[in-house]
């Protein structure tokens, strides 16, 4: 139930034994790989070390088939979503068993087949591109490649379609030219036009219509009449697209291989990092050396390994400077609510307090008072089982969704308490079947208790400040601050529960408040020199008072969102029950029952989860928190499409 | 039977969830656009952008909470009571804090979320981080929902 202590570890490993003992210290996963700069920036030992070679083959088997899953996904619709439970694999077949040819080359056809489809791809929409130009030409039936005839010669343009054809047109033909203007078409943008025209007119016009813009359009590479250039590019496209449908069969033939390339993809993932990890060890010509970070209690763990590779180890404290990264260890209940914690940062190594019990304790409160409805309680845990049991999830997904299992049976008890199941829905139906009203039985009714419900909050909220001034307490005894202890946290746990006492009608608790802020205005400002000792007393006084005034109402909330839970529920039952006893009216209520309390677990299971975070990280951590720690990452097997299975030995 | 001290009391529980609720559809309406942003870039994000604009909807709960409480303390359902015009007034001041609370902290809030869309585009793994500034807005509509609570059911009727 602590931060656990942490060694600083060092291995010399001979090459020949390097790649067995990552192994084991991966199947372990106890230890934290360092990069070693020390060393290698210590100018002596600088000349007998080098860093290895890196090994980069087996990155790009990964992402070659990392690229292969994704069109194979996309192509032959293979879905893996959340809820499918991975492969179960040995770990000596993940770490040592090689890529079968078969799979490599499946990996190799899919990649070139999906390569192909992007050049047709982008070959089809070139295509388009020149078929979407010749559209607005294709009201014309003059052949594009229509040769001179005699004296005459047919140029096709545009102009800016701001222009007045009309007057353009006027211009062009005006007097005794022998040319001819036509509008092809317009856009927002051109007016796509043809222009006929005698050779001895050509310079002339073709002058006035370079003043206007014109911008002649020679259809090169084209030949007969728009509408048919327009149907050949149909043709190419159609071609090309069966081309593509063609590649795609063969993409979806490889539909059955996905779990064979899901398996290599994981098995190049490992290979990579262990080769990533060797590339970076500083090494001499026998041996290599690697060090990392090992909890104090599998130090005897990382020693078996060590001696069974044939390698010489030490352990030592962390040295002065050293920041060696944080890891919380807790009992399986307070474990998973280690997210929480993290969510907002991990603490720093020399924090000495864990704060993970009292927010396991706090947030399974909260959340369920917050959440507060039974049969949503029971949904959660029922779907968080399943989930759990279904797929076997690792890491940070199984610490979660085991944590909304635990708060789901701490919904279920604070809906209980309330007497609220889906809301009135329980009471509503027996009204309408008996025709008389029933109360399902609860300990409090919020609606009619709100008052009840706000001290209970405020109660709650005293006592979650008390602990987190406690867990503060804890660490300044620790670190032997016992004149801190006497002025910074005393006065305020006596100042607090005399105002509460003050608030029940016990008057003479007002000396002991009184007492207690000249107390801190004497003390506050001790480490402050001349004036400040009067000053820091006073801005520790308003502080105090203001800060604790305004946590506490803060815990108000539970009591607002834990009435906002009850309420929308009951409002959404209301709805549905006011068609009466009609078969219309059971349906009517039916469907608004499901959309609506669909509707309100959403909203009230996320406000639930961001108060409940907020109520720790603002009013609890704001008491003890010291942050800035780094999160200990093992050196794991991290596996996507595959799950190593559980070892008998 | 309808006085007009019925009439005062529902209007201030009109008051309540009307003003309430056009704040916090403001406010998810701010964070929404801002969302839309951030999803055009990345589609991958729209759960956690979603969560965020989703926060300043609470003070639109909180109006329709105490407009509920305010139906229930005058016995809406059965039939009404008899409320004096005193009464009735009174029932309406206290659906001013709530109002007002939960019309400015939800414009307010759907800013904060909007911001807080930035650390998402930008910085997905901070979430817990982004959803905390807007919850510090909330934390206005709560005090004002207390208070709006405590009149209501101390008024004597």
């Amino acid at each position: 139930m602590a931060i656990v202590n942490m060694k600083r570890l060092r291995i010399i490993a001979p090459h020949s034994a390097s790649r067995r003992l990552l192994r084991e210290l991966t199947r372990a996963g106890c230890v934290e790989i360092e990069r070693n700069d020390e060393w290698m920036n210590d100018a002596e030992l600088a000349q007998l070390l080098k860093r290895g070679e890196n090994d980069s083959s087996s990155a790009r088997a990964q992402t070659e088939a990392a690229a292969a899953l994704e069109a194979l996904k996309k192509y032959a619709g293979v879905k893996k979503g959340l809820f499918d439970a991975r492969k179960p694999i040995a770990e000596e077949d993940l770490a040592t068993g090689g890529v079968p040819e078969q799979t490599l080359s499946q990996i190799q056809m899919i990649n070139a087949a999906t390569k192909q489809i992007a050049s047709l791809t982008s070959e089809i929409s070139r295509l388009q591109g020149q078929k979407e130009s010749l559209i607005p030409w294709q009201y014309t039936e003059i052949p594009v490649d229509f040769a001179t005839k005699g004296d005459f010669s047919l140029h096709f343009g545009t102009v800016a379609s701001v222009l007045n054809f009309d007057s353009l047109k006027a211009q062009v033909e005006e007097g005794e030219t022998a040319a001819q203007l036509d509008l092809i078409s317009s856009d927002k943008e051109q007016h796509y036009m043809l222009l006929a025209v005698h050779h001895t007119d050509y310079e002339r016009v073709l002058e006035t219509l370079k003043d206007a813009g014109f911008n002649e359009n020679n259809f090169k590479n084209y030949s007969g009449t728009i509408k048919e250039c327009i149907a050949e590019i149909d043709v190419q496209i159609a071609d090309l697209q069966r081309q593509c449908t063609v590649m795609e069969d063969n993409i979806r033939h490889y539909a059955a291989c996905f779990d064979e390339i899901g398996r290599a993809y994981d098995y190049f993932s490992i290979q990579s990092k262990w080769d990533d990890i060797s590339s970076t060890l500083p090494r001499t010509q026998q041996t290599a050396l690697l060090s990392g970070w090992v909890p104090e209690e599998e130090t005897d763990t990382v020693a078996a390994i060590a001696e069974k590779c044939g390698c010489a180890y030490d352990f030592s404290e962390p040295e002065e400077g050293e920041e060696p990264p944080t890891l919380m260890r807790n009992n399986r209940f307070v474990q998973p609510f280690g997210q929480v914690t993290e969510l907002y940062g991990m603490p720093a190594y020399d924090s000495l307090v864990d704060p993970n019990p009292l927010v396991a304790l706090s947030y399974f409160i909260f959340f369920g008072m917050m959440f507060s409805d039974a049969a949503y309680g029971l949904i959660m845990l029922a779907a968080c089982c399943w989930f759990l049991r279904k797929t076997k999830p690792e890491g940070t997904m199984k610490k979660f969704v085991t944590m909304f299992a635990i708060v789901g049976i701490s919904t279920t008890l604070w809906g209980a308490a309330f007497g609220s199941w889906f809301g009135d829905i329980i009471p509503v139906v027996v009204e309408r079947i008996t025709g008389t009203s029933w109360n399902m039985p609860a300990l409090i009714d919020p609606l009619e208790e709100p008052i009840t419900m706000l001290l209970i909050s405020i109660g709650i909220g005293v006592l979650h400040l008390f602990s987190g001034m406690f867990l503060s307490l804890i660490r300044m005894w620790k670190r032997r601050q016992f004149i801190d202890i006497i002025c910074d946290i005393l006065p305020w746990y006596a100042i607090i529960i005399s105002a509460g006492l003050l608030f029940l009608g016990y008057n003479a608790a007002l000396w002991v408040i009184v007492g207690g802020l000249l107390f801190v205005l004497l003390t506050a400002g001790r480490k402050k020199k001349g004036l400040g000792k009067i000053t820091g007393g006073l801005g520790a006084i308003y502080n105090g008072l203001t800060g604790n005034l305004s946590d506490i109402l803060s815990y108000s909330r539970l009591m607002a969102l834990a009435l906002s839970t009850g309420v929308v529920a009951s409002v959404m039952n209301t709805l549905g029950n006011m068609m009466g006893n009609s078969i219309l009216g059971w349906i009517f209520l039916a469907l608004v029952f499901v959309i609506g309390q669909t509707f309100n677990f959403a909203i009230s299971i996320l406000g639930a989860f961001v108060h409940s975070c907020r109520l720790e990280f603002v009013e609890f951590f704001g008491r003890f928190y010291e942050g800035g720690g780094r999160t200990f990452q093992p050196l794991l097997y991290k596996t996507k499409y595959v799950m190593i299975s559980k070892e008998e030995d | 039977m309808i006085t007009n001290g019925m009439f005062f009391a529902l209007l201030g529980a009109g008051v309540a969830a009307g003003f309430a609720g056009a704040g916090s559809g403001m406010g998810v309406g701010i964070a929404g656009s801002a969302a839309a942003g951030v999803l055009s870039e990345d589609p991958s994000k729209f759960g956690q952008t979603l969560l965020l604009q989703a926060l300043p909807g609470t003070q639109g709960i909180y109006g329709l909470l105490f407009a509920f409480l305010v139906m229930i303390r005058v016995n809406l359902f059965g039939g009404g009571m008899d409320l004096t015009l005193e009464q009735g007034l009174m029932i309406f001041a206290s659906s001013i804090p709530i109002a007002a609370a939960g019309y400015f902290s939800g414009v307010g809030q759907g800013r904060a979320s909007a911001g807080a869309m930035g650390i998402i585009a930008k910085r997905p793994e901070d979430l817990a981080k982004a959803m905390l500034y807007p919850a510090m807005v909330e934390t206005y509509a709560v005090l004002g929902l207390l208070i709006s609570i405590l009149m209501l059911y101390r008024i004597q009727l």
